[in-house]
């Protein structure tokens, strides 16, 4: 074993070049794995993950505080089929004029339903709040009105991942809230897979005991999946792009370096070496700077993607921040050094057999007739000759040039993927987020002229584009349910989503209904529904298909809103801003105007204002961009081993063109076009792979959220963009080739000519 | 005669060249005039083929300078020593160093090529220079196919291929049998009678005393003998 040791070791410390790359291609194809990985587990069943990080509560239980005995509440941590339980917690209700909060006296983490501060701090004062991350329209600290005239400080935000409560402040602050009117526990139970066994869990444990309010974790767990619905078939395919460039990069790289050490392989075997030594020698040079590789590279993959992927969480509104763990990490390493030690093994065992005389006078491989053919027509360009030597080159090695073109290719396809599914994300959030504020002003009382009077102060603010007024009702549909959100616009195309099929609700009679209602309702264009209003009721054609990644809401026009609800009025304004305008500066300039009296009586109305785009576009676009980058950095370094190899076998080629006065710049454009043809390829390929990944993970999004999607999605590379990708092949290939290709041109021939 | 026709070929003054702490040259002064035939003799290790490469531009002496007709080498830049080695000088090697990729005809057309010369008038003179050295039927055959002697043919057709002011032969009968290192004498005999300046390094005496007028001997990077060759 010492034997073996000894010569990899100094194997390692003679190609000290070939040893750096091995280190930090597989750290950075470690990272790029650890971040692929991490996005996938990230994006395969967020929810639950996050549930199980946080130790959710199956059951939460507000039980009545004034007709509930405290010890009683207590004892149900004792109940049948509870596993664990952490509480009672007292809640107060807060009648805020933006709506009812239920407050709960806890502070940050807890054994379940663990708590996280996401901004501010903690409520410890009298008078002060932490709200759920995700309820408030503005960062704490602001200061929330309460119908009762009082006010309250919000000076945080925290995540839980059941949602059991609207706010929490510590145990001691709760008495300057309001009184205490429920006493809230939370269970984990060890059946709760389905609403039976939750349901007769709660059975089990409210038995005799009065109740305020209950919920399941099923059900948060419905509402919380909707809406990163729509991304997950990107992240899921991103991930498992970057795995595979990964896995590919590792095993070209160390095959590559197993392979050109054929020669003291040889030497190896001459001196006394058993090939099972030789293999060991073989294996331990490659996983010796391959581990310090993996370590660096696991770490600065996990640190990616706690940043990375708690952003996108956060933009998904996930229950809690992604990242991976330790067990992922492991995983990670493990996979890498597999793919290490099976990539060196393979063709380390095959050059064990071989005979040492072989391999000691091992030499770069004969020229094949085909690339000899091409030499020869090549010759016969007229092109400067380096260049047509250099467009040669890649064919006398054909096996690891086809590595190197699929390397390429996987790098342009990730820039050609990342590119698309930025823009098709950006479109997304265009047709479903036309409007960059939503005003809701609900009048206490019926105040004639109240809708107008808000329209016209928001259609006199600076920064308003277009405005539309709008509101919404509950209708039952036959057959289809009882809580369907009816909406109705004066202006449809600011308000409502683009129309997939047929056209807009135009007059009395019509609507128009997601996709995804069509679908899981199994109804068509052209069909007629009843809709339901108390006792109301309207007859109503499906005139359209709108995008929307829900099945609850349809469109009518205002006459057919007004027939099933008299007493609507406009409550809900959309404006679009005029480009340039901050959206902050517009809500703040509403404000002031609404408070310097602009014909509004405070007291009159509740009012919401919303500033749209809370969309993970941004979150997403760093991921996508963080990912293409790291996959063609990683490709790049491939190709750079790959030059790094070529130059090293072909050392004598090279002294022997500079003796013959090939200058050192033509050495290296040689060198660079020789591989830029190979990433040119590599483009072609990976270009239209890339754009059918695209394609594939947006028919992936749509059957996800069983509605067809905008047709603005799917042309999101425009000729020019579609022409310069292939480009993208030959740059990174470029770009990898140079540093060994200047090396190359620096090469001392005499040096490399006497040691042939 | 004019004084730039009298100027030396080669000029080498104090030429020292040491790797890390080895001296390989320490001192040279040498002047090589058009039309001889020089050939350096010495035992292994003994500096002759680090004397080459100086003169050659494919090393940089630690001290001294190499001017070659009137060029200082040490004044030139990489890429500049590159021209230089094109358009006067040309190499002959050991081992014959022909690329494997390509056929004769382009190996020794090659040289031409890379300073610009188009690709018809490159084979053009290429196949004349086959032809003069008898290895024209091998135009098209690659360099793995072709015996040691006919490989060196090519080596030196392909040195010639820019008329290069000095031809410069490291070893250029060491890796062949009797009779093909005689075919190769002749070959630069006969091109040192038609004018052609030519330095050899070798440890052939046969082959020394045959092809040079003049016989330099280097023992630890130092001329101990310089003598006009003894025709055999």
């Amino acid at each position: 074993m010492r034997a073996v040791w000894r010569a990899a070791r100094a194997a390692v410390r003679r190609r000290r070049l070939q040893t750096l790359v091995i280190a930090v291609m597989v750290a950075v194809s470690a990272a790029l794995l650890t971040l692929a990985a991490g996005l996938l587990a990230a994006a395969t069943a967020p929810f639950d993950h996050a549930f199980d990080a946080a130790r959710g509560a199956h059951l939460a239980v507000t039980y009545d505080a004034r007709r509930a005995a405290p010890g009683a509440v207590a004892g149900t941590a004792r109940a049948p089929g509870v596993t664990a339980s952490a509480g009672p917690f007292a809640t107060v209700r807060l009648d805020a004029v933006a709506g009812g909060l239920l407050v709960a006296g806890r502070t940050a983490g807890g054994g379940v339903d663990g708590l996280t501060l996401t901004e501010g701090r903690w409520a410890d004062r009298p008078g002060e709040i932490v709200m759920a991350a995700g309820r408030a329209d503005r960062p704490p600290p602001f200061t929330l009105a309460t119908r009762d005239g009082r006010s309250v400080t919000v000076v945080g935000a925290a995540r839980s991942v059941t949602r059991t409560a609207d706010a929490w402040a510590a145990p001691g602050v709760l008495p300057s809230l309001g009184p205490a009117t429920g006493a809230q526990m939370l269970y984990r139970l060890d059946r709760a897979a389905t609403v039976a066994q939750v349901a007769a869990g709660r059975a089990a444990i409210t038995r005799g005991l009065a109740v305020r309010e209950d919920g399941s974790w099923l059900t948060v767990r419905a509402d919380a999946v909707q809406g990163p619905r729509s991304v997950l078939p990107f992240l899921l395919l991103f991930g498992a792009l970057g795995l595979v460039t990964a896995v590919l990069i590792i095993a070209n790289v160390v095959s590559g370096a197993v392979v050109s050490g054929l020669r003291h392989i040889g030497v190896l075997k001459a001196l006394g070496f058993t090939p099972a030594q030789v293999t060991a020698v073989y294996v331990t040079m490659a996983a010796v700077p391959a581990a310090a590789g993996c370590l660096a590279g696991v770490a600065a993959g996990n640190a990616l993607a706690v940043v990375l992927l708690a952003r996108v969480a956060d933009g998904l509104d996930l229950p809690t921040v992604a990242g991976t763990g330790l067990a992922l990490d492991a995983l990670a390493a493990a996979a890498v050094l597999a793919t290490v030690v099976v990539t060196a093994l393979v063709p380390a065992a095959r050059a064990g057999r071989l005979p040492a005389h072989r391999m000691i006078a091992a030499r770069p491989p004969a020229p094949e007739s085909r690339a000899r053919r091409a030499q020869t027509w090549l010759s016969g360009r007229s092109l400067p000759r380096p260049v047509t030597l250099g467009l040669a080159l890649p064919l006398a090695r054909p096996g690891r040039t086809a590595l190197t073109v699929a390397a390429v290719g996987f790098g342009v396809m990730a820039v050609t993927f990342a590119a698309g599914l930025n823009r098709s994300v950006g479109e997304m959030r265009e047709v479903t987020d036309p409007a960059q504020v939503t005003v809701r002003a609900v009048p206490e009382r019926p105040v004639p002229g109240f809708d107008a009077r808000v329209r016209a102060l928001l259609a006199g603010r600076p920064g308003t584009e277009r405005l539309t007024a709008g509101t919404r009702t509950e209708v039952a549909v036959a057959g289809a349910g009882t809580a369907f959100e009816l909406a109705a616009w004066q202006s449809p195309d600011l308000a409502t989503e683009p129309v997939l099929r047929g056209r807009r609700p135009a007059g009395p009679g019509e609507a128009a209904v997601t996709d995804a209602f069509l679908t899981v309702h199994h109804h068509r264009v052209g069909d007629t529904l009843t809709l339901r209003a108390g006792d109301r009721t309207a007859e109503v054609r499906i005139v359209g298909a709108l995008f929307a990644t829900d099945t609850g809401r349809l469109w009518t026009s205002w006459e057919t809103l007004a027939a099933l609800d008299p007493a609507a009025r406009p409550d809900t304004f959309l404006v679009r801003l005029a480009p340039g305008t901050a959206q902050t500066d517009y809500v703040d300039g509403f404000a002031r105007a609404l408070e310097a009296g602009a014909g509004l009586d405070a007291d009159d109305y509740d009012l919401a204002v919303t500033m749209n785009g809370g969309h993970p576009d941004t979150a997403l676009a760093v991921l996508f961009v963080t990912l293409a980058l790291l996959i063609s950095a990683a490709c790049a370094l491939g190709v750079l081993n790959t030059v790094v190899l070529t130059t090293r076998e072909r050392g004598r080629d090279l002294g022997v063109l500079k003796a013959l006065g090939m200058t050192p710049p033509q050495v290296v454009a040689m060198t660079v076009v020789s591989t830029a043809a190979i990433g040119a390829v590599g483009g072609l390929l990976g270009a239209p792979a890339g754009v059918a990944l695209h394609r594939l993970a947006l028919e992936l999004t749509a059957r996800s959220v069983d509605s067809a999607l905008p047709g603005t999605m799917y042309g999101v590379y425009p000729a020019a963009l579609l022409a310069a990708l292939p480009a993208a092949g030959a740059l990174i290939a470029a770009l990898g080739a140079l540093p060994p290709a200047v090396r190359a041109g620096r090469i001392r021939t005499a040096a490399v000519l006497r040691g042939e | 005669m004019t004084e730039s026709e009298n100027a030396p070929v080669v000029r080498l003054a104090g030429v020292r060249k040491e790797y890390g702490g080895t001296v390989a040259l320490a001192g040279i002064d040498l002047a090589v005039a058009a039309g001889e035939a020089v050939a350096v003799m010495g035992p292994s290790g003994s500096g002759k083929s680090t004397l080459l490469n100086m003169i050659a531009g494919l090393d940089r002496p630690t001290a001294g300078t190499v001017a070659v007709l009137g060029e200082e080498l040490g004044a030139l830049s990489e890429t500049a020593l590159a021209r230089y080695r094109r358009r006067r000088v040309g190499m002959v090697f050991q081992f014959f160093h022909l690329l494997d990729d390509l056929p004769v005809l382009d190996n020794v057309a090659l040289p031409a090529q890379l300073v610009g010369v188009n690709r018809r008038a490159a084979r053009e003179r290429a196949a004349g220079l086959l032809d003069e050295l008898g290895v024209a039927g091998r135009a098209r055959a690659y360099p793995s196919v072709l015996s040691g002697g006919e490989r060196q043919r090519v080596g030196v057709a392909r040195a010639l291929m820019n008329r290069p002011a000095l031809l410069l032969a490291d070893e250029p009968t060491g890796a062949l049998d009797s009779a093909s290192g005689e075919q190769v004498t002749d070959l630069l005999l006969d091109l040192n009678q038609i004018g052609q300046t030519l330095l050899l390094v070798t440890h052939d005496r046969a082959l020394a005393e045959r092809v040079a007028t003049r016989v330099i001997t280097v023992t630890d990077g130092r001329i101990t003998a310089d003598r006009t060759a003894v025709a055999p």
